[in-house]
């Protein structure tokens, strides 16, 4: 098997304040081979944006810092590297594409010279050749006759298009990977299946891959090849994508499950809830951190939880796990 | 009668001038056009589409924060159409609003219990010891501890903040709610609890909801009746247990279509439809859908098609709603995979 492309370990994010610095991101370890989509998967607050914000290096770093870890990409660790040496990565081997195109694009600027600046700053062509490979790149995402559209603003475009404009800037230097965070929450249903059918070719054709962050399981089924549970800042489970949706282990894994498997099932029983909603990171304490909502909480929850170790690196952070089948990772 | 929302004929256009001073000309936007539809007691109807389809719209026009242009909506037999002023103030207390964003639609300076009690003392219900029972009542209802009485909003978390605004909305006994995308912005875990709670008082109290979503699976799991929506005209409509096993409309296939598998070993290539929705402001002739649907033929660009049944209380509105392959049936539409029907 060939080395992984990305490897995150240990990693742990805080919050700086006037007290103790509040832990946001909390030893999360993973890792990303050539090709491969990982999808980081949690609800608000998880800390699964701020995960992939540190992996390309654009954490605030006023309010936030990489406490500890290391990410590994290409051989180098990011989280050392100096910060001109990240912006020659930034957009040439990484990049990144966000849920809200209007916001990520310069309203003043046309699409095409937005595309075209990526070459130019990355690659020194001339401006001429830039945005005639600008104009190529709306033709791979598909976009209806890019030499018009590559003359147009962003506020021109919709919102399905925007984001095609943001995947083709990604895109225009061959990345490594594409960390793609919530890019079709924003989208409407039939444009969202177009979107992810996009960006499924391009892994394919390119062999480029994709970190990609989502709430929605149904994303997660359509495109994963591995999976990351997150809860609360920590990785509650991580498996391949079968592994999740056959052999869920964790209880809020299963919790998550079973609220979309029954609403898509068209049976109208009474949904499984989740109780109680998620704690701040502020008042998290020691311990397993889903203990509160947990129905097969024990008194042992309120020691950390070992990572067990399944069948096909199936990791799972919960003390049920140990009467079970698994094995300490 | 049975029907607590009769809609009939409804419509908004708006308006826009174009140029500086309108000196170019006015230019109309038909964001809905003719619907029709009837919420019965104690049901729920469901308005699914997606985004600039009108069905905000709609809920707005049925509340009155918006005027119709033309059509008439009924409730519980009265024309609120022809209504306004103090009138009009009084007889809202029959409809009530859910709003999408519980951040947003709270007012931050009150109290929960204040927030709550504030649709009892606008319609004059009850003194101040009952209206404070009464709130008692409610927080217990929508599953809100007592002790949350004087907390303010942004000591509530999303899904609680939820919870209040639905005892709002129930605090004033109306017989309709319309819940515009109300557990759009909740998280999986906590959108459960919301839809259970909307169905826990629904069968408690008999009340009636229309509730608006973009979201396949939420509509499927709440509603008795749907209607789908597409560019301000309804499409289809029907019982939603018709609708859903077998839809007769190319558009409302393409979005069961569109809805991403449960599970990986349902993954498939989707025949996804085809560019986007056009303009409201230039609307297509004929069917509206036609541009983007895959059997389009040459009628369809000629005549806009009339709502026809196709079970009884299950009408389409597509000129070739009879000669479609089955659904889920291979063809040059989108298919359908077995789990998305079953």
């Amino acid at each position: 098997m060939s080395a992984p492309l990305l490897c995150v370990e240990n990693l742990s994010i805080t919050l700086n304040t006037r007290g103790a610095p509040v832990p946001l991101v909390r030893n999360v370890s993973f890792a990303i081979d050539p090709g491969e989509t990982l999808c980081l998967v949690g609800e608000s607050g998880c800390g699964k944006s701020l995960t992939a914000l540190s992996i390309i290096g654009l954490l605030d770093q006023s309010v936030m810092q990489v406490a500890s870890g290391r990410i590994l990409f290409e051989g180098r660790d990011l989280v050392t590297l100096g910060a001109e040496e990240l912006r020659k990565l930034r957009g040439d081997r990484l990049a990144m594409v966000f849920q809200e195109p209007m916001t990520s694009l310069n309203p003043l600027l046309r699409v095409g010279e937005q595309i075209a600046e990526v070459i130019v700053e990355h690659r020194g062509v001339s401006e001429a050749d830039a945005r005639r490979q600008a104009v190529g790149l709306l033709d791979l995402v598909r976009i209806p006759d890019a030499r018009r559209r590559a003359s147009e603003f962003p506020h021109q475009l919709s919102g399905g298009m925007r984001q095609r404009v943001m995947i083709a800037m990604a895109l225009a230097l061959r990345p490594a990977l594409l960390i793609a965070d919530e890019p079709t929450t924003a989208l409407d249903v039939t444009i969202q299946a177009q979107v992810l059918t996009l960006i499924d070719d391009l892994r394919r054709e390119f062999g480029t891959s994709v970190l990609l962050i989502t709430h929605d399981l149904g994303v997660v089924a359509e495109m994963a090849d591995r999976v990351v549970v997150l809860y609360a800042g920590s990785i509650v489970e991580q498996a391949g994508v079968n592994g999740i949706f056959d052999a869920a282990a964790h209880p809020y894994t299963r919790g998550l499950l079973g609220a979309i498997g029954q609403l898509n099932s068209g049976i109208r029983d009474r949904l499984v809830e989740i109780p109680g909603s998620v704690p701040s990171p502020v008042s998290l304490g020691t311990g397993c951190a889903f203990r509160q909502r947990c129905g097969a909480a024990m008194p042992v929850c309120h020691s950390e939880p070992p990572l067990l170790s399944g069948a096909d690196e199936h990791l799972t952070a919960c003390w049920l796990g140990k009467a079970g089948a698994m094995v300490p990772a | 009668m049975s029907a607590v929302l009769e809609v009939s004929g409804l419509t908004q256009i708006f308006t826009s001038r174009q140029g500086p001073f309108g000196l170019f000309g006015r230019r109309d936007l038909r964001a809905v056009d003719d619907v029709s539809f009837v919420v019965a007691r104690g049901r729920t109807f469901c308005l699914v589409g997606e985004s600039g389809c009108g069905k905000t719209t709609i809920g707005r026009m049925v509340v009155r924060l918006l005027r119709p242009t033309a059509g008439s909506v009924h409730i519980n037999g009265e024309d609120f159409g022809n209504l306004s002023g103090e009138t009009l103030r009084r007889k809202r207390q029959q409809v009530q609003m859910v709003f999408q964003d519980p951040f947003a639609c709270l007012n931050s300076r009150m109290t929960a219990a204040e927030i709550v009690e504030e649709p009892l003392q606008n319609f004059g219900i009850g003194d101040a010891v009952s209206r404070r029972r009464k709130v008692a009542r409610l927080f217990d209802q929508v599953g809100l501890p007592q002790h949350f009485r004087a907390r303010l909003p942004h000591h509530l978390s999303g899904g609680q903040r939820q919870r209040l605004g639905i005892a709002r909305a129930l605090a004033a006994d109306p017989a309709l709610i319309v819940a515009d995308e109300a557990v759009a912005a909740l998280d999986v875990s906590i959108r459960a609890q919301i839809l259970n709670l909307l169905k826990d008082v629904q069968r408690e109290i008999g009340i009636s909801y229309l509730f608006i979503s973009h979201d396949l699976a939420v509509v499927r799991y709440l509603a008795d009746d749907v209607a789908v929506m597409y560019l301000g005209a309804i499409v289809e409509q029907g019982p939603a247990k018709a609708v859903f096993a077998a839809p007769a409309h190319p558009y409302t296939r393409a979005l069961i279509d569109s809805v991403p598998a449960v599970h990986p070993r349902n993954r498939r290539r989707r025949a996804a439809l085809e560019g986007e929705v056009p303009s409201a402001a230039s609307l297509p002739s004929g069917c509206r859908f036609r541009t983007r649907c895959p059997f389009a033929t040459d009628i369809c660009a000629q005549a806009a098609p009339a709502m026809t049944e196709v079970t009884p209380g299950h009408a389409v509105a597509c000129h070739h709603a009879g000669s479609l392959p089955r659904f889920g049936a291979p063809g040059p539409g989108p298919a359908v995979a077995p789990d998305a029907v079953a």
